[in-house]
């Protein structure tokens, strides 16, 4: 790879974070691409600045970028990326289609007064909606914007639209997995489940030991089959890991067998089990989480 | 005060339940039945328009059932019964803990204290208790000032003779006894700034009652105070909130709980309350000046929109929903402290005490 399409392709990542930062926005935002060259002096220098008005980025929009180098010269290019932001992420995406993005570009030469080549456009989007329009209407409208830019090719990653998918999660959620309900790939879901069972095991053992109720803890014992010159903590402990993992087991040959019937999954109801209690529909301002 | 949920407030009784549910789950292993956590819903409002939702009742609205087959419940359930053998110790020894103490036990499984919360919410469904019930207390945020008196665990609180002096709420409101006042109305307000404002004007000298603030969002002691007081004395309660979106959303956590908290909505809100101001109308009324008023950003319309469809506001406070359909219409919202600009005791000479007497509250 060159060093022109290795820092054009950074910097077309650059501006696509940039524009996605203000779409998100609900306020008009302007989105500056600046080049300043500087030839006298030694080494040249041009400098790239992108900047936007748009929402506050986050770690993770620069965690993905990975740039190769190899080409470059380490005498050529000094590498150095500086980012900043001043404000945290938006949870709004709600607005993620408005006509608010306004484009500066301006070209020149530092050391040469007046040689600054100025133009400023508005973002061309052909939808025009509003913030109370509802959500679905604008992930409607955004569909149909991106179909008829992109006609039918649904195989084909744009690089145009969005690079990664990474910087539009929003929320701190823990989304859950469906792959257990896809293909064979469960088997790695499932290593995951198994891997909670030592913890699991602990805290049900950690329940039971520390119990000051020694009838209870005889009860336990008698269920989990232990005779009470085996009992120490970690017996206590593998004999209830053991059974966690067996019941771990037992559910995924069940899935398995119920794939192999060619019986659909029944639908998940509940995508996000955690969003129910805390921030349920609208957000609070302030929850509970203070105090 | 006493309801289904009380029942099981006493210390043995939790530890009784933990046993239980501790033996169930052990039991179901042993026999080869899966791993699951049944968990009641709650909800204090919907935004269905439909209005036959149950809503305004305290049940369950469906259940939760966290299992072994999901990625997504196991760590829920590992983070519950982190928590639960946490709270099992506190009990038996009889210490207490904050939420934060709690998840300094185990930061890197915890990773927030969001994850916390949930896990002692589902605890306190789990065993049918308030959270106070399992020994998890927090540092109180309120004040309290006015014509009260009250013993918590053998300090005296005593305001009448000094009643402009600034007590906090106490923490451990199961402890609070002998609560008597001569006072004539409860007032709350949203702000701190306010309630300094009128401490500093003495206005508990001139007007017989308590005023209570929680400073901005209520916390759980501040509620389960203000509902004691209620239970207690028996006197209306008048809110002051700036006449903006977050306001609005203040006094409807004061008066019916807030989401998060929903399975213990009925020992926290205290429905009786009055919204006393600022209305978008007393504007006009008391004559504020333009600059005063602010323009709603797009997030306070998007709030307010949202709001605006929760179904308590048709059901129980209509008189309340066209205030804040007022506020939306309008786009603009002003802040308690514009009632100063007058003159700085206008807000505790005249506003509040012409209004309490006017009976202009809804």
């Amino acid at each position: 790879m060159d060093i022109s399409s290795s820092v054009s392709k950074f910097c077309f990542h650059l501006i696509s974070s940039a524009f996605q930062r203000c779409r998100v926005s609900e306020h008009i935002c302007r989105l500056s691409v600046v080049l300043k060259s500087s030839p006298a002096s030694d080494p040249p220098i041009i400098r790239i600045s992108i900047s936007d008005t748009g929402i506050g980025s986050s770690l993770e929009e620069f965690q993905n970028l990975r740039c190769s180098w190899e080409g470059i010269g380490v005498e050529k290019w000094d590498g150095l990326l500086s980012a900043t932001t001043t404000s945290s992420h938006s949870k709004d995406t709600s607005s993620i289609f408005s006509q608010n993005v306004a484009f500066e570009l301006v070209a020149g030469c530092e050391d040469v007064p007046g040689s600054q080549y100025e133009k400023v456009f508005l973002a061309n989007e052909s939808n025009h909606l509003t913030f109370s329009t509802s959500s679905v209407e604008c992930l409607k409208s955004g569909l149909e914007d991106y179909v008829l830019k992109h006609g039918h090719r649904l195989n084909h990653n744009c690089k145009s639209c969005f690079s990664t998918w990474g910087h539009l999660k929003v929320g701190s959620g823990t989304a859950c997995s469906l792959e257990s309900h896809k293909n064979s790939g469960s088997g790695l879901m499932m290593e995951v489940i198994r891997s909670y069972a030592p913890d699991l095991a602990r805290s049900i053992a950690g329940l039971i030991l520390s119990s000051n109720d020694s009838d209870f803890q005889k009860e336990c014992f008698s269920l989990l089959g232990l005779q009470s010159r085996e009992i120490g903590e970690e017996t206590v402990e593998e004999s209830i890991k053991e059974k966690i993992i067996s019941v771990i087991d037992m559910n995924d040959r069940k899935s398995q067998r119920s794939k192999e019937v060619a019986v659909a999954p029944a639908p998940l109801l509940f995508e996000d089990n955690r969003c129910w209690n805390s921030k349920f529909q609208d957000e609070e301002y302030e929850g509970e989480d203070e105090f | 005060m006493e309801g289904n949920r009380r029942i099981t407030k006493g210390r043995e009784d939790l530890l009784a339940k933990i046993r239980d549910f501790t033996c169930s789950l052990v039991r179901n292993l042993s026999e080869g039945r899966s791993l699951a956590v049944f968990i009641d819903k709650f909800r204090n409002y919907c935004t269905n328009p439909d209005a036959n939702c149950y809503c305004s009742s305290d049940l369950p609205k469906g259940q939760e059932i966290l299992s072994v087959k999901r990625e997504c419940n196991v760590r829920r359930i590992d983070v519950l019964l982190r928590v639960l053998l946490i709270v099992q110790q506190l009990l038996q020894e009889n210490r207490h803990g904050s939420k934060r103490d709690i998840y300094y036990m185990h930061p890197s499984v915890f990773s927030d204290q969001s994850v916390v919360d949930q896990a002692i919410n589902d605890i306190c469904i789990l065993l049918q208790c308030s959270r106070h019930n399992l020994n998890v207390v927090s540092v109180g945020n309120g004040l309290v000032m006015g014509w009260l008196r009250f013993l918590e665990a053998e300090r005296k609180f005593d305001c009448m003779n000094f009643p402009s002096n600034v007590h906090p709420i106490p923490v451990h409101v199961d402890e609070v006894k002998d609560i008597v006042s001569v006072a004539k109305y409860i007032l709350v307000v949203e702000k701190e700034s306010v309630f300094q404002r009128l401490a500093n004007d003495r206005f508990c000298n001139a007007n017989r009652c308590i005023v209570i603030t929680g400073r901005g969002y209520p916390d759980i002691p501040t509620r389960r105070f203000l509902r004691l007081l209620l239970e207690k004395l028996c006197l209306p309660i008048y809110c002051l909130v700036d006449c903006d979106p977050y306001g609005f959303d203040i006094l409807t956590t004061y008066c019916f709980g807030s989401m998060q908290m929903a399975y213990d909505a009925k020992f926290l809100r205290v429905p009786e309350i009055r919204w006393l101001g600022a209305f978008p109308s007393d504007f006009e009324k008391y004559g504020l000046p333009q600059q005063c008023l602010l323009p709603l950003t797009a997030e306070d319309k998007r709030r307010t929109e949202t709001m605006l469809l929760r179904c308590y506001l048709q059901r129980e406070v209509p008189q309340w929903r066209l205030e804040l359909e007022s506020m939306l219409q309008r786009g603009v919202k002003f802040e308690i402290e514009a009632l100063s600009v007058h003159s700085l005791s206008f807000l505790s000479e005249q506003y509040i005490p012409s209004k309490i007497q006017g009976g202009l509250h809804i």
